[in-house]
């Protein structure tokens, strides 16, 4: 691809890049650091490009992921609890060891609510299923695309996805139960 | 999804289909689970209700790219793009950007206008072979004596001291933690050199004095000084302080700032000398290091 038009074509990504540098970073200052070092090396690595279905986008974001759990890595200088293990621990495939999350209906609960209360309950997630959940939800990765932009199995993808959703289910219920709405 | 990685459980099977991602050979046994189960339906529908939901959350005004970050990020690629062209330097970006600030390569450009630049851009994967720091092409290393290695080091000795201020040699030799009041005199002592040289408070531009050491980098008898960014702590600035010894640094122009950059773009190891004295500065923000470096210069 010519360097004009993948330049085009990742510059129209600044909002999703953006996006995403927030998810992990949670501040604006290391977000855009993190921007800057993406975009800088996606300009010196284009010519390794390949174009695909969804664009240049998941090629950047894994730029972005790399970068921010190499900076991660050498921050805690520390064996931390890796994404494989985490899988196992969680209990391996998805489904075998949760029960579906409890059911809540939205329709009865006043919208602001809901933002808020969702909000902080994204807050919460660990990074590696809010980094799941911005990919799939806000950016409408398929799992398979999600899975190669974090580089890793699409069982772990799932995994992530199921448990950060039963996190958030948690909470709504609970929103829900607050104000006296029973669930179904 | 493959089927040695399909989840069979019906839950699974549900959320494959409200995500699309369910294959065609599972969606009969679906659809009949929730034609005769209401809850079934209703968790569908709930399964899609969280979605639109943690898209409008995770979607809000904060998550937008800032105009300034925008015309950072458009002022490297549009200098890639220029650089690509003989004439380049002067050429005119080629988009516009709603920044009114100077962008990074700009910034950096004003310290050495075109060779820190040049190396910016060449590490950006940019042909450009327009420095005009003596014929020498993009090589500040050739002036500066700075290899690989000395940029690492100095990046990775950035990185431990000041996350770990207390990894610092000698510090009670400088005063106490976050003192800065007996800094300079100290520095004077150290360096047996003139005081008012030595004005090394960055208050003024955020960042809060932690600790000085005595460090082997870049030669013996450097000092190393820690500071961090008042309102984020994880920001740090590190300056190192070494006498100028004519024989090995003599080619440094006085008063020059120069730059090299290393695998980490956006941690350029800037240097220049004042003085008897040589400067190092790394920081986590090339925003706040290029603060710094005029704080620190306008100082001297």
């Amino acid at each position: 691809m010519e360097s004009t038009a993948f330049r085009e074509l990742a510059l129209a990504e600044m909002d999703s890049v953006y996006r995403m540098a927030m998810t992990l970073a949670r501040n604006p200052d290391d977000a855009s650091d993190l921007v800057q070092e993406t975009f800088l090396k996606a300009f010196k690595s284009e010519g390794r490009f390949e174009l695909r279905d969804h664009g240049v986008r998941p090629w950047l974001f894994k730029i972005l992921h790399n970068n921010f759990y190499t900076k991660v890595k050498k921050k805690n200088r520390e064996p931390t609890l890796g994404d494989e293990v985490i899988g196992e621990v969680a209990g391996g495939e998805l489904g075998e060891v949760d029960a579906p999350p409890p059911a809540w209906d939205l329709e009865h609960l006043d919208w602001e609510q809901v933002d808020d209360r969702l909000k902080n309950a994204i807050d919460e997630l660990p990074d590696h299923y809010r980094e799941v959940l911005l990919l799939w939800a806000v950016e409408g990765l398929k799992y398979r695309e999600v899975a190669d932009v974090l580089g890793v199995a699409l069982g772990t993808v799932m995994s992530r996805l199921y448990r950060a959703r039963a996190i958030l289910s948690e909470n709504l219920a609970g929103l829900a139960e607050e104000h006296g709405i029973k669930a179904g | 999804m493959q089927p040695e990685e399909t989840p069979k459980s019906m839950e699974a099977m549900l959320l494959a289909l409200a995500d699309g991602e369910l294959d065609f050979a599972d969606q009969p046994q679906v659809l009949a689970k929730i034609a005769e189960d209401p809850k079934a339906a209703q968790r569908l529908a709930q399964e899609q209700q969280l979605k639109k939901c943690c898209a409008r959350v995770m979607n809000g005004p904060e998550m937008k790219c800032p105009n300034e970050l925008a015309g950072k990020v458009l002022a490297m690629a549009s200098g890639g793009a220029a650089a690509a062209k003989p004439t380049m330097p002067s050429a005119p970006p080629k988009q516009q950007a709603p920044y009114t600030g100077p962008p990074v390569l700009a910034k950096i450009g004003r310290w050495v206008p075109t060779a820190i630049a040049a190396v910016l851009l060449l590490a950006a994967g940019i042909l450009f072979n327009q420095a005009s720091t003596g014929g020498g092409g993009i090589g500040t290393s050739a002036v500066a004596n700075l290899s690989q290695q000395d940029i690492k080091n100095f990046t990775g000795r950035h990185f431990d001291c000041a996350e770990r201020p207390d990894r610092l040699k000698n510090p009670t030799q400088f005063g106490e933690t976050g003192e800065f009041e007996q800094l300079p005199g100290k520095l004077r002592d150290y360096f047996k050199t003139d005081a008012d040289k030595l004005s090394l408070n960055l208050n003024g531009i955020g960042y809060e004095y932690q600790l000085t050491g005595t460090c082997a980098l870049p030669g013996s008898g450097a000092v190393h000084i820690v500071y961090h960014k008042q309102q984020n702590p994880e920001k740090s600035i590190s300056v190192w302080i070494v006498a100028a010894d004519k024989a090995k640094y003599g080619q440094l122009e006085e008063g020059r700032v120069y730059s090299e950059v290393g695998d980490d773009l956006l941690k350029p190891v800037i240097f220049w000398r004042d003085g008897g004295l040589l400067y190092y500065l790394v920081g986590d923000s090339i925003e706040d290091c290029d603060k710094a470096v005029q704080q620190l210069r306008q100082a001297a």
